[in-house]
């Protein structure tokens, strides 16, 4: 999959067509978003995987949005999982790319990855390989909910009091893209309380979240006291799911609760 | 709805309150104690009634759950559930 990947990418560089690739880079045995620019640079290419599943995932997205504001004009390529192509759509939907500044560069993710994100859709409709693996149930959802509403409260309670208000499930999120934030507003989260009153500061998060979280679960990995923030949102866009019947990075169009008309 | 003195204030609180009644569910607190009523600012049997009605569902759910996770030093939980 990786030449596959490689030759797509030296195609479009070599044409012209994208002034750069957001990729992730392998050097000196360790893997990271890299900016390639150069067809000689990418020998260096990787897809994230070595041994198992999802060894390395980065929010792309988040660096091109970056690039995006930095160079307007410019055309970039990105390195897309399923869920980052899920990603874009919505972060078109919110004016925060273009796609005619953006070409995807798709990968499929393993069944073992799909399976344990819960992944509706583990592979992008831009991909240079076929799917490989099916959409997967969120297992960690189903069992959360099959607990009771007291059970629950503590399950939730414990793993959220454990939190140091490190702001890494919001710096690793690509869809946190504000630039002045709620869980910074004194009046809200007050500066230098820790841990972070519950469960106030993990709920302004997941509202913030609806209609808006792809499912990437990126949050879960970054999170050093594994709370399982990524069933939290999983559940949030199950409810704008039955509610409004709307799935950030499906559907075409703005969030319901974004949408000020009366649908 | 759409009748709002604040244009669609009505229509993104009804959408939101919709959503925050299950998310609260989801995280073990009683959606009973999150509710939204339309009264105006002429209605005021109503609005007693309402909040009578209300007291009496939350007196019978009992104590807010996260009045135990409260720490003593700390006059009111600041958070948007009754």
């Amino acid at each position: 999959m990786i030449e596959k990947v490689i030759e797509r990418v030296k195609e479009l560089l070599e044409g012209g067509e994208i002034k750069g690739f957001v990729g992730l880079c392998n050097k000196n045995g360790h893997t990271a978003p890299y900016l390639f620019t150069e067809v000689a640079e990418l020998d260096h290419l990787v897809v994230g995987d070595f041994q198992n599943p999802g060894d390395a995932r980065y929010p792309l997205n988040k660096l091109l949005i970056d690039l995006y504001r930095a160079y307007p004009e410019e055309k970039f390529g990105v390195l897309v999982r399923g869920c980052d192509e899920r990603g874009l759509n919505d972060l078109y939907v919110w004016n925060q790319l273009t796609p005619k500044n953006v070409v995807a560069v798709g990968i499929p993710c393993p069944q073992e990855l799909a399976d344990a994100c819960g992944c509706p859709k583990p592979y992008p409709d831009n991909s240079v390989a076929e799917p490989i693996a099916e959409g997967a149930e969120a297992q960690d959802l189903i069992r959360m909910e099959a607990l009771g509403v007291k059970e629950r409260f503590t399950q939730w309670m414990e793993v959220f009091s454990k939190c140091i208000k490190c702001y890494g499930c919001r710096d690793i999120c690509p869809m946190c893209f504000c630039k002045e934030c709620s869980l910074e507003l004194d009046e809200l989260i007050p500066r230098g309380e820790m841990p972070p009153e519950i469960p106030i500061f993990h709920l302004v998060r997941a509202v913030h979240m609806a209609g808006r979280c792809i499912d990437c679960g990126l949050c879960n990995e970054a999170c050093p006291v594994d709370i399982p923030l990524r069933t939290l949102y999983k559940k949030v866009g199950d409810i704008v799911y039955r509610k409004f019947n709307y799935r950030p990075g499906f559907d075409k169009g703005k969030s319901p609760l974004n949408v000020l008309e009366n649908k | 709805m759409g009748d709002c003195h604040y244009l669609y204030g009505n229509v993104a609180t009804e959408k939101r309150i919709k959503f925050m009644k299950q998310l609260l569910e989801f995280v073990g607190i009683e959606g009973e104690r999150l509710r939204r009523k339309w009264v105006s600012s002429a209605e005021a049997p109503e609005f007693v009634e309402e909040i009578t009605d209300f007291v009496n569902t939350l007196k019978a759910l009992g104590p807010s759950p996260l009045k135990r996770e409260q720490k003593p030093d700390q006059p009111s939980a600041k958070v948007a559930v009754a």
